[in-house]
């Protein structure tokens, strides 16, 4: 069976543009929440953020039009798509574009420019104080790109589009996990053999009113607003949100034959994915672990992976007492006495939660911790939670040989998903141990 | 497709204008009967077009719980609506099913937009604390597949995708792709969609796809005419329960056909028109090991624009112009309106019960189809005749294809 490999990647983030400034604030624990500027929010209970500055859509090839016409989340898998197919080598050109396609995820789209839209559109009631039953709108008053701006499969054809790929494309769209759901869908189509290169990964920019109020209303987002650079915890005793955050990170897979043939640069191989759900609220999560244990020891097998052979997780860690409790009580159902050695860690203490770019982007730092032989910390980790006993790389960056990392993701809709990464070197043996 | 495991369809479960559940909505295009009036749920008067295929008397609390009713949008209720039907129909009782093995698979395209616009109205006017909290769950698109896993105890692998009108079909494919790659044996797959509400409605329409030629709601949707003006949205939802072939001889299911191809391909640009979706007939038929004059009839997209549907006939010639044994095409659509993601889903169901009656469904309106189009048959009667094999196609906007082929299992 053909084996997949990455050959390409770029992230922004509120890091900054590029993999470099990702590394170093994920590595050296730079955190990066903030203040809302962009909107007033003084009637939110949260006002804190993690944000993308420095995002100029002139930097990378986007027509005025396309400023205007693109969301931001497309405008950010557009540019991050780019550097990731530059960083690949691959000339457009002088690959067969239908066995090319683009599978990018993202939880909600282009939500920012809907509701922008709609507040220009919509007429206010005579009884102000009333949510009305139907709203009053001007269509002859739309802009006549709405529709593309708005709807979620633009990430995706977008990308293709630029990039000359007429294969597959599809927007992966199941939230949180949505990310690591792409690169193990691009993964499969490659093994299938029905590609040979995918555009994956995750991009979203939530940071709009209406997506802070409802997070906000159903009490899931931190409410440090004085301290906006510790807010976000992971596994910390006083955690007590995730840190709602704007990213893109995009990978480019490959099969390993077209890979090897063109010469390319391999950065690490993708061994398996796996996904299931708890069926248990739509966003709660269970103390038990189950299902997300389960899904970590179906990502295993699928890899032909022990659990003694991951050198690293990149855990969810999302920095909500439910999360914490659920996600280490699955390490230990998947890894057994093992998950107190392995060395676990969260960046969305630094990052933040950038919902269905998260997995994307901590996919990109996974594959960095095997070049780098660095397991990056969890950032404002101080107080243990006796409920969270596992080793979560406090604060400080350790040098570890790392081959195989673990990345995982869990979000609302009860999903649960998981994705194996192997270093170069340690992909091959593990490609010559045959089965699936 | 590279795995042996086979997959077919056990369950259908459907609801559109022209009704609720599978066999109402296969008699009622049977009798070419057309669902398309003038909206009501909404005053269309500022809007160019004005009609659309309403899904009427659909009692969301026969299938969904009370508390789950006031945290979810029409289109999920759809969905999960059209979920119990298929498996009614199917005869799957998921209590005796491994919960891990089962897996969701759907598709939408608008969201959930009926409950987001009046928060979208609150946050704008009455404040944020004043927005549901429910809108948080409620208009994602993920919601649905989350609902229906906890309304039933499913736990496989379940996923939801964004294609444009390409997305229900899309989930069917991709469902057998995971039941071949071993995430679950069983899956519900395919979409839903309530875009007949205001902005949901403005939105769409930014397309110019619309039929702004409604004085005639009866006949303003008519795919490959040569006077065809457009596309009309509908409500609906479709759902196929699909399901790894020796699991469904197990349990001596009923088989109504097996899904033997699926492809995604996009038109190129600087190719001639409709050779993206030409290039995905031909990859899916190729999986499937079939050749083009084994195709019995073809479910089109019919749009009917003037550009898209001059590209789709251009790949129905392409293909299957000259065989012999040229394939009948209709868009049954054409009596239901366009339900978006949920369009590929129910032309794939209406593809299991083509091949189960040995009918196929026309084209209505289509009493001049457009002359350019050559000698592709455009059948705008039912029909009756052997019908072991239909190549299903949806197309996106600027040609995102997608074809499915289902056979007669054997």
């Amino acid at each position: 069976m053909t084996q997949v490999v990455v050959t390409g990647m770029h992230a922004i983030s509120p890091a900054g543009i590029g993999l470099g400034a990702l590394w170093s604030a994920v590595r050296d624990g730079k955190t990066c929440g903030e203040t809302i500027k962009a909107f007033d929010c003084s009637q939110n209970t949260t006002r804190i953020v993690a944000q993308v500055h420095g995002f100029d859509v002139t930097n990378w090839g986007l027509t005025p039009e396309e400023a205007i016409r693109l969301d931001r989340v497309t405008q950010f898998a557009i540019a991050s798509a780019s550097s990731a197919m530059a960083s690949a080598g691959i000339d457009s050109s002088k690959i067969n574009p239908y066995r090319a396609g683009v599978c990018i995820g993202t939880a909600i789209g282009g939500v920012a420019s809907m509701e922008k839209a709609f507040n220009l559109l919509v007429g206010k009631t005579e009884a102000e104080r009333k949510k009305p039953k139907r709203v009053d709108v001007r269509p002859d008053e739309a802009d006549p790109y709405l529709f593309d701006t708005y709807c979620a499969h633009s990430v995706s054809d977008e990308v293709a589009r630029r990039h000359g790929f007429y294969g597959f494309c599809s927007t992966m769209s199941t939230g949180c996990t949505a990310g690591v759901d792409a690169i193990g869908l691009a993964a499969e189509l490659i093994a299938d053999g029905v590609v040979d290169v995918m555009i994956t990964g995750g991009s979203e920019a939530p940071i709009t009113p209406i997506v802070l109020s409802s997070f906000d209303n159903i009490r899931c987002l931190t409410r440090r607003n004085d301290d906006p650079t510790r807010a976000s915890r992971p596994f910390d005793r006083d955690r007590d949100g995730f840190l709602l955050a704007e990213a893109c990170g995009i990978l480019v897979l490959e099969s390993e034959t077209h890979a090897r043939k063109r010469g390319a640069q391999i950065l690490g191989y993708v061994l398996g994915a796996a996904s299931l759900c708890n069926a248990y609220h739509m966003t709660g999560l269970p103390a038990d672990g189950v299902a997300l244990g389960d899904t970590l020891q179906r990502a295993l097998n699928y890899s032909r992976i022990q659990p003694e052979e991951v050198d690293y997780i990149n855990a969810h860690g999302s920095s909500t007492m439910q999360n914490d409790r659920n996600e280490t009580a699955a390490f230990k159902i998947a890894f057994g006495q093992y998950a107190r050695t392995v060395p676990i860690s969260s960046s969305k203490a630094v990052l933040g939660h950038p919902l269905g770019a998260a997995s994307a982007v901590e996919s990109i730092i996974s594959l960095i911790a095997i070049r780098e032989n660095v397991a990056p910390p969890t950032a404002n980790y101080e107080n243990a939670d006796p409920a969270c006993d596992l080793d979560y790389i406090p604060n400080e960056a350790r040098d570890v040989p790392i081959h195989v990392v673990e990345c995982n993701a869990s979000g609302f809709s009860g999903i649960h998903s998981a994705v194996l990464f192997a270093s170069s070197e340690f992909g091959e043996r593990v490609a010559a141990r045959g089965g699936r | 497709m590279s795995s042996k495991r086979r997959v077919v369809v056990t369950g259908l479960g459907a609801m559109c204008a022209s009704g609720i559940g599978m066999d109402k909505v296969w008699d009622r295009c049977l009798s070419g009967h057309n669902a398309i009036g003038a909206i009501q749920r909404f005053d269309t008067r500022r809007y160019g077009c004005k009609v659309g295929g309403e899904l009427e008397g659909f009692d969301a609390t026969k299938y969904v719980a009370p508390q789950v009713v006031q945290q979810t949008d029409r289109s999920s209720q759809m969905g999960i609506a059209a979920c119990q039907l298929a498996a009614e129909d199917a005869g799957l009782v998921l209590k005796n099913e491994d919960p891990n093995q089962v897996g969701i698979y759907f598709s939408n395209l608008m969201g959930g937009m009926e409950f987001a616009e009046p928060e979208l109205y609150a946050q704008a006017f009455l404040g944020a604390g004043r927005v549901n909290a429910y809108q948080a769950i409620a208009w994602f698109y993920a919601a649905a597949q989350g609902q229906w896993s906890i309304q039933t105890g499913i736990r496989g692998h379940a996923k939801t995708v964004v294609a444009d009108r390409a997305g229900g079909l899309q989930s069917v494919g991709l469902a057998a792709h995971a039941i071949r790659h071993e995430h679950c044996n069983v899956a519900f797959a395919g979409g839903f969609e309530a875009p007949l509400v205001p902005y949901a409605f403005l939105m769409y329409g930014t397309t110019g796809l619309l039929s702004k030629d409604t004085t005639y709601p009866l006949l303003a949707y008519r795919p490959f005419h040569r006077k065809r003006t457009g596309m009309v949205l509908g409500e609906g939802g479709g759902i196929l329960v699909v399901e790894e072939l020796e699991h469904a001889q197990a349990r001596k299911a009923r088989i109504y056909a097996e899904i033997t191809g699926f492809s995604v391909a996009m038109d190129a640009p600087a190719d001639p028109a409709g050779s993206g979706l030409a290039r995905c007939f031909s990859e899916a038929l190729g999986a499937a090991g079939l050749e083009p004059k084994d195709i019995d009839h073809v479910n089109a997209e019919g749009a009917a624009t003037q550009a898209d549907d001059y590209a789709e006939a251009a790949a129905l010639q392409e293909i299957f112009g000259g065989t012999a044994h040229s394939p009948t095409v209709s868009s049954p659509k054409s009596m239901f309106g366009h339900t978006l993601a949920a369009a590929g889903a129910l032309d794939a169901a209406l593809a299991c019960k083509m091949i189960q009656n040995n009918v196929v469904l026309p084209t209505v309106n289509l009493d001049e189809p457009d002359p350019q189009f050559g000698n592709t048959h455009f059948n705008d009667q039912v029909l009756q005749k052997h019908v072991d094999a239909v190549a299903s196609c949806s197309r996106g906007k600027g040609g995102l294809n997608t074809v499915v082929v289902l056979q007669r299992h054997n």
